[in-house]
């Protein structure tokens, strides 16, 4: 067969030689929506300091001493707490034996499920006075108006424990990966030079993992500092409540703006604490070598201490706040047998779902920009567009609502004076304006899951789609979609269930009357009902065991030689 | 250039972050013909068809495809690689792995109607003898089947010319022999120009009509592969194809004295420092017979066995005295290290460059 007998070959003797378009359509669409993810920190900046405040002086005088201590609590008390819980948890699952361990490897991410502010109403409804611990104490002393001195769930510390039991997983889970990336050679070595157990896991396994630890407790004080139902709940005055107080209750955004400000340095230096310590634990990797981990056999006390320090949180954080709920959840079915709960459960499911479709496509559409030009813009563009997972969804929520409002009043006036009718309000209150916030929010999540499955594909398989005359768009529904197909869905359902746990964004920007299980547990909660709050809260934290499944089954197989334990 | 020209590169200058991967690099395909790219590795080579086939862009120079002009920065002409009638075999095949051998080949057919694809399918699968491997998926093959349907998928299109780079070094050294001559038979057979990227020279000298050699971004030489090899335009061409013995030596009075006889030196200037040399398979061993013109007699240092021959190492000193070890490729059985012989190296092997 001659090469000009080919039916392509002979209509395309001349072939229609495309000019340069350069910068490439990808590379501006990747820098158009690192644009749009960094706009609503922009305009929080923009309004905190291009503007002058009426109040601002008298909440400096005030209450903004008292948030930013508040916070700065919060930090410290989360800070110490999942480490307490995180770190010894990590280091008897991965190094020790001892009866449970299997179990509890993957049940200690288990409190994820539950957003802060959930375990916050089950304990509430739990430990408070009237609640049946108190109640039954008080019975078996006999004293029905004894115990006033017990502790009060709803105070500083309170909302404390709550973060730690939900925000420790993040220590565990990054520093149970850098035990088990520790060569097992360097522990020997120390074994040898005369360490003891114990001493080997001070003096040379925590300094090696000090940098995943310390990314993993980053990681848990940005939860902390985004955190706005626990505290608000708690009746706790923090930098992210204030945002709200300020901007709803006195009607001052741009005061409000600059708290937001405030909340963000706090961010930023977070984000710069977790980049250096990402940065610092590559060194800390010394061998590639491998062994199945021998695993230090605990026996009598030890064995019952290591038990009861995994038990506990897993208890704490998952079962019994659990189990609350589903208690009150069973005892008064009529409150979730009805359309009502059914109709929150679709807002729910559709907010959600659009969500992490959404999500997934600018993810797609970043990594591939990536992967097409690794240009400065692109890597630039990549860079601020993921730096939005740090951001609070307080002020996210001001963010997105400040120039959307502000565009809505000038596309307004514009259709009164030109139109003569009045257009009302376009963009805020709409599903859209939501979306725009998670978008900000979760792309990371969802970004470095396709960029990691789009870097274990080959370029050769570009390169061969290109030759055989597909474009990068047609090779990309074609090649990498499919090929991806697995990750796409699991980052698909964590971006899915971050956004039904999301709780100031969605309360602030949502529609009007339109409410989610989140907003309305928490609308309920509010007004102390408790008990009709079991369901929808109930079900966040069923949604919520999804990420967990799928991180355990992650975890169980990112380590080679995984199952070859003696 | 020829207008039967399947592909034509003019006067390439690529450059990574100021570095110089390529510099005037031309070169041409011409319809029908194997082309050998060869280089050692980091000579460019790899950027020179990446260049080709549009995957990098021009920064300067010309890429004609059959007399077209397909990029060009002078003119902003740009064919993207998907319009270029190229076709592309990799060192890790690259099948898609979410797709069938037959769909694997069938996906630069798109613009075939589906009864004619299927019949092209089948026809380049036979050629490649993978035909019963249609609906297997890529995981379930060996390399070697791997690396078939890799051409086949690359040949179905008809591209204009056939872009190969080491699409041989991911198999081990039994196979590759094997696919190389089925890949060659198969290019001859449906006449495809190819231009194929290797840093081993036997594959270049097995598979070329012709064969460009790259050193450092740069053409050293090209032409046939006899020429090559037996004329090899400077030290770095002559080694890089198969070892060489060499012996420094100084010209004098036309004439340079070296331990494998007075040469006759009528191109180098007086004085030069050269390098004298000869393939190992050029020299001949025969047992001393005491005096003999042209011949030197020299003991044996140790021997080695090859399977397909011998290789003997024997010490000579060079015009300066310094010991120098060349090394002699022998079929028969070889002398005794120790003993005494007599090495003869005929004149015409003989190559003389200026010492570099």
């Amino acid at each position: 067969m001659s090469l000009l007998s080919h039916p392509q070959a002979a209509t395309s003797v001349r072939f229609g030689a495309r000019h340069l378009a350069w910068p490439s359509r990808w590379t501006i669409l990747a820098c158009s929506l690192a644009l749009l993810i960094a706009a609503p920190v922009i305009s929080v900046l923009i309004n905190a300091f291009g503007a002058r405040s009426e109040i601002w002086q008298h909440l400096v005088e005030t209450v903004l001493g008292d948030y930013v201590a508040n916070s700065f609590l919060i930090m410290s008390g989360v800070t110490f707490g999942v480490l307490i819980v995180g770190v010894p948890a990590a280091w008897m699952t991965t190094l020790c034996r001892f009866p449970g361990r299997r179990l509890f490897d993957w049940a200690l991410l288990l409190p994820m499920a539950f957003p802060a502010y959930v375990i916050a109403y089950a304990y509430t409804g739990l430990l408070d006075y009237a609640g049946p611990v108190q109640t039954s104490l008080r019975n078996l002393i006999g004293d029905p108006d004894g115990l006033r001195w017990l502790p009060e769930i709803r105070s500083l510390p309170g909302a404390i424990v709550m973060l730690v039991l939900v925000l420790y997983p993040y220590v565990y889970l990054l520093a149970r990966a850098a035990f088990l990336e520790q060569s097992v050679c360097v522990l020997e070595v120390s074994r040898t030079l005369g360490c003891s157990p114990w001493s080997s896991f001070r003096r040379v396994a925590l300094p090696l993992a000090r940098p995943a630890i310390a990314a993993g407790v980053a990681l848990a004080l940005m939860e902390a500092l985004n955190d706005y139902g626990t505290v608000s709940y708690f009746g706790i005055n923090t930098l992210a409540t204030g945002i709200f107080r300020v901007w709803r209750g006195m009607g001052d955004p741009v005061a409000a703006s600059q708290i937001a400000a405030i909340l963000l340095l706090f961010v930023f230096a977070l984000l710069a604490l977790e980049r250096w310590s990402r940065g610092r634990a590559s060194y800390a990797h010394s061998t590639a070598r491998y062994r199945p981990l021998p695993r230090f056999q605990l026996r009598g006390w030890a064995s019952f201490g290591a038990i009861i320090g995994c038990a506990l949180p897993v208890v704490l954080g998952f079962v019994l706040p659990a189990a609350m709920l589903l208690h009150w959840a069973l005892s008064s079915p009529e409150y979730w047998e009805n359309a009502r709960f059914l109709g929150l459960l679709r807002n729910s499911f559709l907010l959600s779902g659009l969500a992490a479709l959404l999500v997934l496509a600018a993810a797609i559409l970043l990594a591939y920009a990536l992967r097409l030009h690794p240009t400065r813009a692109t890597r630039m563009a990549v860079r601020v567009a993921s730096a939005g997972y740090a951001v609070p969804g307080a002020v996210l929520a001001i963010g997105v609502l400040l120039p959307l409002a502000a565009l809505d009043h000038a596309l307004a006036s514009w259709a009164k004076a030109h139109l003569g009718f009045s257009v009302g309000l376009i963009f805020t209150g709409t599903l859209a304006a939501v979306a725009y916030a998670y978008l900000a929010r979760f792309l990371t999540i969802s970004f470095s899951a396709v960029e990691a499955s789009l870097g274990k594909i080959t370029l050769s398989m570009d390169l061969a789609a290109r030759s055989l005359g597909r474009s990068p768009g047609q090779t990309l529904g074609l090649i990498h979609l499919p090929i991806m197909r697995g990750t796409l869905l699991t980052a698909a359902i964590l971006v899915f269930v971050d956004v039904l746990k999301e709780l100031p964004a969605t309360l602030v920007l949502r529609p009007f009357n339109f409410d989610t299980l989140a907003t309305r547990t928490y609308d309920l909660a509010s007004d102390e009902r408790l008990v009709e709050a079991a369901g929808p809260a109930l079900a966040i934290g069923l949604v919520g065991i999804l990420p967990v499944y799928l991180l355990s089954r992650a975890i169980r197989a990112a380590r080679p030689g995984a199952g070859q334990e003696i | 250039m020829q207008p039967q020209d399947a592909l034509v590169l003019q006067d390439l200058d690529h450059a990574y972050d100021r570095v110089r991967a390529v510099d005037g690099v031309s070169l041409s395909v011409k319809a029908g013909e194997v082309v050998c790219l060869v280089g050692p590795s980091g000579c460019g080579k790899s950027t020179v068809l990446r260049l080709a086939a549009g995957l990098e862009t021009l920064q300067s120079g010309r890429v004609l495809m059959r007399g077209e002009v397909v990029g060009d920065p002078a003119t902003r002409v740009r064919v993207p690689p998907e319009r270029r009638h190229i076709g592309l075999v990799f060192q890790d095949f690259a099948l898609f792995p979410h797709l069938t051998v037959g769909s694997n080949v069938a996906f630069g057919l798109s613009q075939l109607p589906p009864a004619q694809r299927d019949a092209r399918v089948r026809e380049v699968l036979r050629q490649v003898d993978m035909e019963t491997y249609l609906d297997t998926y890529p995981h379930a093959l060996s390399g070697g089947q791997q690396q078939r349907v890799a051409l086949a998928r690359a040949l179905a299109p008809e591209p204009s010319v056939l872009l190969l780079d080491e699409p041989f070094s991911g198999l081990d050294e039994r196979l590759r022999e094997q696919v190389r001559d089925d890949t060659l038979r198969l290019l001859r057979r449906n006449g495809t120009a190819a231009l194929l990227v290797t840093h081993d020279p036997e594959e270049a000298l097995f598979m070329a009509d012709r064969i460009y050699l790259m050193r450092a971004g740069k053409i050293v030489q090209s032409g046939a592969p006899q020429e090559l090899y037996y004329r090899p335009s400077d030290l770095f061409v002559a080694s890089f194809f198969s070892r060489v013995n060499e012996i420094r030596g100084l010209v004098q009075g036309g004439h340079v004295e070296s331990p494998v006889g007075r040469l006759c030196a009528p191109d180098q200037p007086e004085g030069a420092k050269v390098v004298v040399t000869f393939r190992p398979e050029a020299v001949s061993l025969s047992h001393a017979h005491g005096d003999e013109s042209n011949s030197l007699n020299v003991e044996v240092q140790d021997t080695h066995f090859l399977g397909t021959g011998w290789v003997v190492h024997v010490l000579v000193k060079d015009a300066e005295g310094r010991d120098v070890k060349l090394s002699v490729r022998l079929h028969g059985r070889p002398p005794k290290a120790g003993e005494r012989v007599a090495l003869k190296v005929p004149p015409e092997a003989i190559l003389m460059f200026p010492e570099t």
